[in-house]
């Protein structure tokens, strides 16, 4: 009879599952609008407008060489670009609102840059408007790191092809790849700026949807994307052209390390008074875990300065050490995704990637 | 998907009612649940009629290894064919198998990137070694010489049956390659990997809200259970794929060279008979449970499955050893025909796939890498087989030390009862 008594009772709480989510997401025994808009001022607006002034002298540095296509012009705007790049991966983690419904991320960060077919692309109306979705791979800053430092092997070669036979559409090509960049940002950074960050900092109902979207973009960019396929670990074969910044790989690892510091910056928070991940869970008596996942985050931290600036070569020479990496940064995963959301009473709402 | 008020109400009911004669305490026999409608065969249809059953990825890599294997013993073959078809899914000679799927992106696939690019190059090195060693090295079997100590050869079998190939350690390579697959392919990709994904919040809460996979008829949870289901039960003959044990528990009908042939293999010592109709009632039970939104009664089948299938590996270990010590025991005979070597080589293999058991009690595996990677250092240290049959003290003690983590003995295992 006992047996069936608990039965009953698994089944019970089984129908009334839907209730209780509700009423968890109204007691958190934290205060989740102060996290959410403490996340907002301190990390999100901060990061954006840096990525927006940046994406503006990238602007800047384009329309000069545009109009006048020598090497300095090139090198400055090449160096814009590492800026602007750079800044961008502090910003790729905020997935949602705007970010999500115009692609934010998959428009200006799919890699590997798509060689197929190159030439006939540039000449055709579709490399002067990249709104389509067949053109993900073909914009952002894969596109701009194909454009500045890939199209030949010195600066010469690479100038020539904005001053040679097809130099008017390879130069529209470079400049709608930019501007796209600028226009994207815009429509992002006005968002967490206005509507939807006012929103974002004031609804307790966000804090679900926002800790899903940091550890997924930490799981399936950070550690997939940037690691996991260049050293093989879906396939079992490595595969150097994966890595991110291909035609620049000295790049590579400097554009990873920023990503990491920055997701990790998130977790912790920027200083002691504000609320962060961390100190909600300091603040219900869990500094254990709290303690392991930023240790896992400095082995992550550590492992990762121990890689070749050039991924490719590494893959290459000694893939080990990616994995190893690969290695650090799921534990990570782990502790963000089962032991972080089970002690914030968060579902974890997207799905692993896995069948066939 | 979602459970109507009707449907919650009947399966309480059913509950209460079964409570009411339940005095005794009495068990609920394995697949019955109350208030669970559990077809007879793997059968699962919506409502319009359509299946919503799809394991062909599974069937493909099931049939891709037995390709491959035939190759691994066919003189001529190529390391680059081997490696083509095992990395690639690439040449095979049925050309439905060529395609995007492959074996090793799928190998030891829920390891640590580091553990699992150990196992791969383990894999890819026993194909490594047997081109090298025996089938770009000898256009046939006439060509190779027979074994000895320290050197690679060929042992003839009894009654002109053919030959044992072996390498310097009297290793079967073919037999570690297949019996380490059924644990580093089949079983992780069973009870590690897709039984787990059905237990995902995200893909339960899916499951429950009815979200069907784009284009197709089941939800992720339905599809990642019934791929389980397709490593276990894939290579069936089609016409029995929703009831292989009605044709394939018969030893002269098993066609799969992996998990099932050995399920079938500890079906038939009396110790265990009735394993192999437990892990068929779990699947569909468990299926059933998740067409219910019922997550507690899947996971309950999800570890008798786990359970279950991690013990025959354990027992198959056991019973190879054991088998390869009696040879031995029999005289030098049982080893010049390959018989001795010929078991412990597919013991090696079990040994290699027990680091993908699953315990659903700790939801580890019943040994670590690391311990699986002392066992192996064990048998083929020196001049591996070779200096085993001079020391069966040792191959006995492994086989004591593996019995001891599972639940049953070394003289259940061994024991060659036949089942009634």
């Amino acid at each position: 009879m006992k047996k069936c008594f608990v039965l009953l009772l698994i089944v019970m709480s089984f129908f009334s599952c839907d209730d209780d989510l509700v009423s968890n997401e109204e007691n958190r025994l934290f205060d989740s609008v102060g996290f959410l808009s403490n996340v907002l001022t301190n990390h999100i607006l901060p990061e954006f407008r840096t990525f927006s002034s940046d994406v503006v002298d990238l602007i800047e540095a384009k329309d000069a060489f545009v109009v006048d296509k020598t090497i300095e012009n090139l090198l400055n705007f090449r160096n814009q670009y590492l800026v602007a790049y750079t800044s961008y991966q502090s910003v790729a983690k905020y997935g949602l609102g705007r970010s999500a419904t115009i692609n934010f991320n998959q428009n200006l960060n799919t890699f590997p840059f798509n060689l197929v077919e190159l030439e006939a692309f540039v000449l055709s109306d579709q490399s002067k408007e990249l709104t389509s979705v067949n053109t993900q791979n073909r914009q952002g800053f894969p596109a701009a790191d194909f454009l500045l430092n890939g199209l030949a092997d010195t600066d010469e070669g690479i100038l020539a092809f904005y001053t040679g036979e097809n130099g008017t559409d390879y130069t529209q090509y470079l400049s709608t790849v930019v501007d796209r960049i600028d226009s994207l940002s815009e429509q992002a950074s006005n968002d967490w700026e206005g509507t939807f960050g006012n929103e974002f900092s004031s609804d307790s109902e966000f804090f679900n949807l926002y800790v899903n979207t940091y550890i997924q973009y930490f799981e399936s960019t950070l550690r997939t994307m940037k690691i996991g396929f260049p050293a093989g670990v879906n396939t079992g074969t490595i595969s150097p052209i994966s890595i991110e910044s291909l035609y620049k790989p000295e790049e590579s690892r400097g554009l990873y390390l920023e990503a990491l510091a920055s997701s990790r910056l998130l977790y912790t928070g920027i200083n002691e008074e504000q609320s962060s991940l961390s100190k909600i869970l300091i603040n219900l008596g869990e500094e254990g875990l709290d303690a392991r996942i930023k240790i896992a985050f400095l082995e992550a931290q550590s492992q990762s300065n121990r890689l070749n600036e050039n991924l490719r070569l590494q893959v290459e020479t000694d893939n080990n050490e990616m994995l190893l990496t690969r290695d650090a940064l799921q534990e990570v995963v782990r502790l963000l995704k089962v032991d972080l959301t089970s002690k914030l009473n968060v579902s974890i709402t997207f799905q692993d990637n896995d069948g066939d | 998907m979602k459970l109507t008020n009707f449907l919650k109400l009947s399966i309480t009911a059913a509950i209460l009612a079964s409570c009411g004669s339940d005095d005794n305490d009495a068990e609920v026999a394995p697949g019955l649940v109350p208030g669970l409608e559990v077809p007879s065969t793997y059968v699962f249809v919506n409502e319009e009629g359509e299946s919503t059953v799809d394991f062909s990825g599974q069937t493909t890599r099931l049939r891709q290894g037995i390709e491959i294997l035939k190759d691994f013993t066919t003189f001529g073959t190529t390391q680059e064919l081997l490696d083509g078809k095992f990395a690639g899914g690439e040449g095979f000679i049925d050309a439905t198998l060529n395609g995007s799927k492959t074996i090793k992106s799928k190998v030891a696939e829920t390891f640590s990137a580091v553990n699992q690019a150990e196992v791969r190059a383990v894999f890819d090195g026993y194909i490594e070694d047997q081109a090298d060693i025996l089938l770009e090295e000898f256009a046939n079997a006439e060509a190779v010489s027979v074994a000895t100590v320290g050197n690679v050869g060929k042992l003839e079998r009894a009654g002109g049956a053919g030959f044992r190939f072996v390498n310097a350690n009297g290793l079967e390579l073919n037999q570690a390659f297949n019996k380490g697959l059924i644990g580093a392919l089949a079983l992780d990709q069973i009870v590690n990997d897709y039984l787990t994904l059905t237990e995902g919040v995200a893909e339960q809460a899916a499951n429950t809200g009815g979200l069907l996979v784009e284009g197709k008829t089941y939800t992720d949870a339905e599809h990642h259970w019934d791929e389980a289901y397709g490593y276990l039960y894939g290579a069936s003959d089609e016409e029995v794929l929703a009831n292989p044990n009605s044709r394939h528990l018969e030893r002269a009908n098993v066609v799969d060279a992996f998990l099932y042939k050995y399920l079938q293999r500890a079906e038939e010592d009396a110790d265990f008979k009735g394993i192999a109709d437990e892990v068929f009632q779990a699947f569909k039970t468990g299926r059933a449970a998740i067409v219910a939104n019922d997550y507690v009664e899947s996971k309950r089948q999800a570890d008798i499955i786990r359970r279950q299938l991690s013990e025959v590996i354990g027992i198959r270990a056991v019973f190879y050893i054991k088998e390869g010590v009696r040879r031995i025991g029999l005289g030098q005979a049982e080893i010049n025909n390959g018989n001795a070597f010929h078991d412990l080589s597919e013991g090696y293999g079990f040994v290699y796939s027990l680091q993908f058991t699953n315990d659903p009690t700790t939801g580890e595996a019943y040994f670590s890498p690391a311990e699986v990677k002392g066992f192996i250092e064990r048998l083929d240290a020196e001049n591996g087989f070779w200096t085993l049959a001079d020391n069966t003290a040792e191959l006995n003690a492994i086989a004591d030390e593996i019995a001891a983590r599972f639940n049953f003995t070394v003289e259940q295992a061994e024991s060659l009862d036949a089942a009634n």
